[in-house]
């Protein structure tokens, strides 16, 4: 070989997102199966933040509404907090389950394209940067639209509950709601990593002829 | 030819043993080659033979079990992941008989996709891969999707795509086992005619006897060892 490769050459991560819309576009039905399996276990993550962040905004901030949430919904969350914590964690880790499931069925229908792309000259690295790119796109919409769908069960659910002295502005506490919808996110995001190490590198070892011999 | 043409791959001894369970399958049993540059190859045999495997240890998309692979005079073996992957990406143009373009990318963009893993610039590569779109007769068609091409189209993308980097070889695995005779016959045509004015070497697996009418050498393989290799003029 008269050149040598130049190590510091790397796929622009503009084309990797590129393509990994497009794959996402194209792979529709099974990327809303993995978003809405994401969207129910972080909305009901979100839900139950919200429901803590709402009665703690309500205790810090008048007698009156923590007299009636102490013994109302005060009450209710510290009584059934430990059984939340677990169906939080069960949620969670289902969702878990159920994206590394759907990634690793996702990842070897695509095989042979990893193969050709290998073909073409990717690295390891390019096969774990496009799914992991997918996965945060995954990540981000699943984890933004539980967090809504979350809280604003939370507030329905708590409003009759706490009544006419909580009143709306409080209940929507911005402070609450930033926090839960980011902590939402974050949740999200490092739930669908976690799902789509092994597929990915799974993937990205993968020879090139083995990748190329599976059917599409 | 004259005696001083290089030899662009050359195998020697190359055996490749798949295990499965407690089977060893033998697919290649002691492999010698000789190809020189500008060559246009056929490689023929039955289904089994062994033809698919050769092709993956020629285009370094696979390890011999046994033996050594040179391309260019460099021992595939001996390179890491790095030097692979530059290898596939400047050296060797594949196409496959199931064409296996990138579903979700439009025809320019398959073709561009390997100058992009090489670096260029996006100008160069949409220019360079506007130019090559025209050399197989699609340019009107550059911002079709593979599904939306014909077979003998999508197969044509996968030539542009395979000259992308100006690479010494094509390796082509039953380039026409999917396509009718006469879009495997243009195919076949276009192949030689890069062949030709490029200098390119190719090399193709093969059931197709239109194919080997325009081969410089025919290698027949049965059984993982070759059988006969005919010179052109014999034929
Ligand atoms: N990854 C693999 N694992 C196990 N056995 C394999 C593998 N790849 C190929 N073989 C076996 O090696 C032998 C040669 O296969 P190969 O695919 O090279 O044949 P071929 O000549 O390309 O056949 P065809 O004309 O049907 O494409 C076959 O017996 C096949 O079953
Ligand atoms: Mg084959």
């Amino acid at each position: 070989m008269a050149k040598t490769p130049d190590r510091s050459i790397h796929f622009p991560l503009s084309q990797t997102v590129k393509i990994a819309i497009l794959s996402l576009k194209i792979r529709w039905q099974r990327s809303s199966l993995i978003a809405i399996s994401l969207v129910l276990a972080i909305s009901f993550f979100a839900y139950v933040v919200q429901g803590i962040g709402i009665c703690n905004a309500l205790t810090d901030s008048s007698l009156v509404v923590r007299k009636y949430c102490s013994s109302e919904v005060g009450k209710g969350i510290t009584v059934i907090s430990s059984r939340q914590v677990w169906l939080i964690t069960m949620s969670l880790l289902i969702c878990l389950a159920g994206i590394t499931n759907a990634q690793l069925m996702a990842v070897t229908e695509r095989f042979r394209e990893i193969g050709t792309f290998k073909c073409l000259g990717a690295l390891d690295r390019f096969i774990v940067t496009l799914l992991v790119v997918e996965t945060c796109i995954y990540g981000l919409i699943g984890g933004s639209l539980g967090g809504f769908l979350g809280i604003l069960v939370a507030i329905l659910a708590l409003l009759p509950k706490v009544g006419i002295w909580a009143s709306l502005s409080m209940v929507l506490s911005p402070y609450v709601v930033s926090m839960t919808l980011i902590v939402s996110v974050l949740v999200s995001l490092s739930l669908s990593l976690l799902g789509v190490l092994y597929p990915a590198l799974l993937a990205a070892k993968m020879e090139p002829s083995v990748a190329l011999r599976h059917e599409e | 030819m004259s005696g001083l043409s290089r030899y662009v791959v050359r195998l020697f001894n190359v055996k490749k043993v798949f295990r499965l369970g407690r089977h060893r399958i033998e697919a290649l049993r002691g492999i010698n080659l000789d190809i020189k540059e500008g060559e246009y190859i056929s490689i023929m045999g039955p289904s089994g033979s062994g033809k698919t495997t050769l092709f993956n240890i020629i285009g370094a998309l696979d390890k011999p079990t046994e033996g050594q692979v040179f391309i260019d005079d460099v021992d595939v073996s001996q390179l890491d992941a790095y030097e692979l992957a530059w290898l596939r990406c400047h050296k060797i143009g594949y196409i496959f008989q199931t064409f296996n373009l990138i579903q979700v990318m439009t025809a320019l963009d398959n073709v561009t996709l390997p100058m992009v893993f090489a670096g260029m610039h996006r100008d160069e590569y949409m220019e360079k891969g506007m130019k090559l779109l025209e050399l197989v007769g699609l340019k009107d068609r550059a911002w079709h999707r593979p599904l939306e091409l014909s077979g003998g189209q999508q197969q044509r993308v996968a030539i542009a795509r395979a000259l992308a980097n100006d690479p010494s070889i094509i390796l082509a695995d039953e380039p026409t086992g999917n396509l009718d005779l006469k879009t495997g016959e243009e195919i076949i045509a276009l192949l030689k005619e890069f062949s030709q004015e490029r200098k390119v070497t190719v090399i193709s697996a093969t059931h197709d006897l239109k194919m080997v009418a325009v081969s410089d050498r025919v290698i027949s393989i049965r059984d993982g060892q070759i059988e006969r290799i005919e010179e052109k003029k014999f034929l």
